[in-house]
């Protein structure tokens, strides 16, 4: 895709205007956006009922899909892993709970005991780490990593010198990864094969490791004189100019003010109706 | 930098205003170390211990001078475009120097568009992600920051050096334009000198110790000095080379294919042995048309060693095939190169001969028998497999133990393989280094210990992935002549490479791979006269095949040739007497 493509879009993106719904969160800027996920984020670690984070994955969802145009199934892919943590956690909240009413004891198998209010604990708990998790999905999915750093430099006082350094690491993760695989086939060409059990397979790990540190410590270096070379070193935050050009304006405002009154509605809903629960201090149900 | 000699000594050296000057030196010469003297990075941004001199840069002392103002005249470039990648887009990188030089952002809008024309990165055909180019376009990329900034002097620092053939040719075709005129000053260290001749000046050669070795024009450093340089481990044209072997008197060297083509038209000698067939005379066969390889007289019935039957494979998280229904063959005692663009999936061609990947549909079998009923122990104590990257298969912490390692799984028992260890590292100029670690190598050494450990347990077949990659030349030369060697003693040697002129000096045979599908399998001499396999591979005719074509052309009595190996050999037979020319 050509950047003329791009600037096409964007040309018919901004004549739309407020009619372009599926990129309307993408065209917000990436600061106030992940200023708005980590309110929303922080909100939900308070409440411990499962209702008000099932209202709250619900409305991420959608505006995730009617206004993010994230597919359905690229959610389904991402949040996979966080369901199956998820059911790790039910399982373990229902079973180890200490329940101080015998009543609540809904199955009992030897020492295995599931409890009422264990099952909904667990199940409140990896229902908000879901909602949290489809928040930051959807942060991510619909914002450029390059316009986030450039935003959290010029409107989050991030300093220039660190968001940089943030976008060149983020260049390195593909390279650790194949790296990380060359390595185990190479040492498995050396002879090192990993017979069973957690230890010899944690050596290997641990084995596999030094090379890449070795390999990321070197790449590192050259990347910061390549940077130098190119007059970063020489750069100052006062001058320094970016060539992406991040809006951020009244429709940025407008945006968070709706996502925060969105919440506020649900967690009134969720009041109202009796089903909020935040919590009390206490790591039990 | 952890070294206790000054990476440079006493080096006086004047580059002018507008002169392309290549820069030349065995690996650990400083050649780099001068690089990032002339920007000012050292002693700005690295710290260095600053003995003695001055650095003058348009008459101003690089010590007093700021970076900022270094930078924005001196742009250099490195030899490893991921290293020196920072966004994620292409125009987000041009813009890069811009933005640190406070440029606004709509002047920088034209000059971004202006240095891509530079480097011919056309934003119609071109990716906007910098992970979907090729290394030759991140170069280019790279090269479009450095001139954005409009730098009046370039150093180029092995900026081909992590390229295929045709991203090298891409990124040295726009460094010939953009310093054609005198309009910028260039210092270019390249190892691929044939190519870079036509773009130079004047040429100066750093010694072991960081001195001034020698400098002058192209024509009197390579035509007068060739035992000099080959003593400082300094590649030379291999085109000086061949007009050496027709008149070593010295003739001018050779700045282009044609140039020695013309040569060779002029000086082949001309006799009644016209009609000599060609090949059997010389070491190495020479002509397609005797077919006959070096490794007759194995009965052509054996069962190869390794065999691949109708193999595909696909990396787990892969989209499309890596290889797609490759059938090949490899009997004892064959040297085969594989060749072929980046990603066209030489190296896991090679993982797969080595038994290390399984195939995803296919077989694999050895000694006719299917991989699956071979032990993993047999396999690798049989097979050899050395990285391109030496880190990436270190185990030990100590060069020796490094070296034992392969032994003691293979259960030899210690005092036979202490002995055994010893000796190759004694072959390989690792002795005094046996207690270091091996990450404390310089790269030739780690080159050398990689190449050591596999050898250690004596393998049937050695595979290696671009084995000469990075290092100058007495290092190839000293481990293609451990490759020779152990090809002489019945070992097969299986090779992936970039470097066709290696493929004419030393293989048998070569095996091109484009998009996954093996597209040629056959003598290089073969490969070499199919123009549209070598464009489809994105290779061209190393120097030498390429002048003897060319010269061919205009004196077909001239034989067929692909290497300064052939040529020796085919001169040294028409000297002699023509009843010693038969063996």
């Amino acid at each position: 895709m050509g950047a003329a493509a791009r600037r096409g879009r964007l040309l018919v993106a901004r004549a739309t205007g407020w009619l372009a719904w599926g990129t309307l969160l993408r065209h917000r800027n990436p600061t106030v956006k992940a200023a708005v996920a980590l309110v929303l984020s922080l909100l939900l670690v308070l409440v411990i009922d499962p209702v008000t984070p099932t209202l709250f994955l619900a409305g991420t969802l959608l505006a995730g899909v009617a206004l993010g145009g994230v597919s359905p199934r690229t959610y389904a892919r991402a949040l996979a892993p966080l369901v199956l943590v998820g059911l790790g956690f039910v399982w373990s909240n229902a079973i180890f709970a200490v329940s101080p009413d015998p009543a609540g004891v809904l199955w009992q198998w030897g020492p295995l005991r599931v409890t009422a209010p264990g099952l909904r604990f667990g199940v409140a708990i990896a229902l908000r780490g879901l909602a949290i998790g489809a928040i930051s999905v959807t942060f991510i999915l619909t914002t450029d990593p390059t316009d986030l750093v450039v935003s959290l430099i010029r409107h989050g006082r991030l300093p220039f010198r660190v968001g940089y350094a943030l976008l060149a690491g983020y260049r390195f993760l593909p390279f650790f990864a194949e790296e990380y695989e060359q390595v185990r086939l190479a040492q498995r060409v050396r002879g090192l094969v990993e017979h069973g059990g957690p230890l010899p397979a944690l050596q290997a790990h641990l084995r596999s490791v030094l090379p890449l540190l070795a390999s990321a410590v070197r790449r590192a270096t050259r990347v910061a004189v390549a940077m130098d070379s190119r007059g970063f070193a020489a750069a100052n935050a006062r001058t320094r100019t970016y060539y992406r050009h991040v809006p951020l304006d009244w429709r940025d405002a407008a945006f968070a003010a709706a996502a925060l009154a969105a919440a506020a509605g649900l967690l009134w809903l969720s009041a109202a109706a009796g089903w909020l629960q935040l919590w009390d201090g206490r790591f039990a149900a | 930098m952890g070294r206790r000699l000054p990476a440079l000594r006493g080096l006086s050296l004047h580059w002018a205003e507008g002169e392309r000057l290549l820069l030349l030196g065995p690996s650990g010469s400083g050649k780099s170390t001068l690089a990032l003297c002339l920007n000012g990075i050292i002693p700005h941004s690295l710290e260095a211990h600053w003995e003695a001199g001055r650095v003058l840069v348009w008459g101003r002392d690089t010590r007093q001078a700021g970076l900022g103002e270094l930078t924005r005249r001196v742009g250099v470039l490195f030899q490893d475009p991921e290293a020196q990648l920072v966004m994620l887009e292409v125009d987000d990188e041009i813009a890069f120097g811009l933005e640190n030089q406070g440029v606004p952002r709509e002047a920088m809008r034209l000059r971004v568009q202006a240095a891509r024309e530079l480097v011919r990165l056309d934003p119609a055909r071109t990716p906007s992600r910098l992970d979907q180019l090729s290394g030759g376009a991140k170069q280019r990329v790279v090269l479009a920051s450095l001139l954005a900034v409009g730098p009046a002097a370039l150093v180029l620092d092995e900026p081909t050096a992590n390229l295929d053939p045709e991203g090298a040719r891409h990124v040295l075709a726009v460094v010939g334009q953009l310093c054609a005129r005198g309009e910028r000053s260039l210092l270019l260290v390249e190892h691929r000198i044939d190519e870079a001749l036509p773009l130079i000046d004047r040429v100066a050669v750093l010694d072991h110790g960081g001195r001034l070795a020698l400098e002058g024009r192209p024509d009197a450093v390579f035509g007068a000095y060739e035992s000099q340089l080959a003593a400082l481990g300094v590649w030379t044209p291999q085109l000086a080379a061949l007009a050496r072997l027709l008149d070593p008197r010295a003739a001018p060297v050779p700045r282009s294919a044609a140039d020695a083509a013309d040569l060779l038209v002029r000086l082949w000698p001309s006799g009644a042995q016209g009609e000599t067939p060609a090949g059997g005379h010389g070491e190495r066969m020479a002509g397609s048309s005797a077919g006959a390889r070096p490794s007759v007289g194995r009965p052509a019935s054996a069962t190869p060693l390794l065999a691949l039957r109708n193999v595909s494979f696909r990396y787990p998280r892969g989209t499309v095939a890596a290889l797609e229904d490759v059938s090949l063959a490899i009997s004892a005692g064959e040297f085969v190169a594989l060749v072929g663009p980046n990603a066209a999936g030489k190296s896991t061609l090679g993982l797969l001969l080595a038994g290390v990947l399984a195939p995803t549909t296919g077989t694999l079998s050895l000694d006719g028998r299917d991989r699956r009923t071979i032990s993993e122990r047999e396999l690798r104590r049989r097979l050899s497999y050395v990285f391109q990257y030496p880190e990436h298969q270190f185990v030990a912490r100590t060069v020796r133990d490094d070296v034992l390692f392969g032994l003691h799984v293979r259960g030899v028992a210690s005092a036979d393989a202490a002995r055994r260890a010893d000796a190759i590292l004694e072959q390989f100029g690792l002795s005094a280094l046996a207690e270091a670690s091996p990450y404390s190598l310089s790269h030739g050494q780690k080159r050398r210990l990689s190449v050591a450990a596999a050898l250690v347990t004596d393998p049937e077949l050695i595979i290696l992935d671009e084995p000469t990659f990075g290092q100058d030349r007495r290092h190839t030369d000293e481990l293609m002549a451990v490759l020779r060697d152990l090809h002489r003693r019945g070992r097969t040697i299986v090779v992936i490479t970039h470097d066709l002129a290696l493929v004419a000096e030393y293989a048998e045979r070569a095996v091109a791979l484009a998009a996954g599908r093996v597209v040629f399998d056959g003598p290089p001499h073969a490969l070499f006269a199919r123009p549209e396999v070598l464009a489809q591979c994105g290779l061209s005719l190393p120097p030498v095949a390429e002048a003897v074509a060319l010269a061919r052309r205009r004196r077909p009595d001239i034989p067929e040739a692909i290497s300064l190996g052939e040529v020796r050999a085919l001169l040294r037979a028409r000297s002699r007497p023509a009843g010693e020319g038969a063996r």
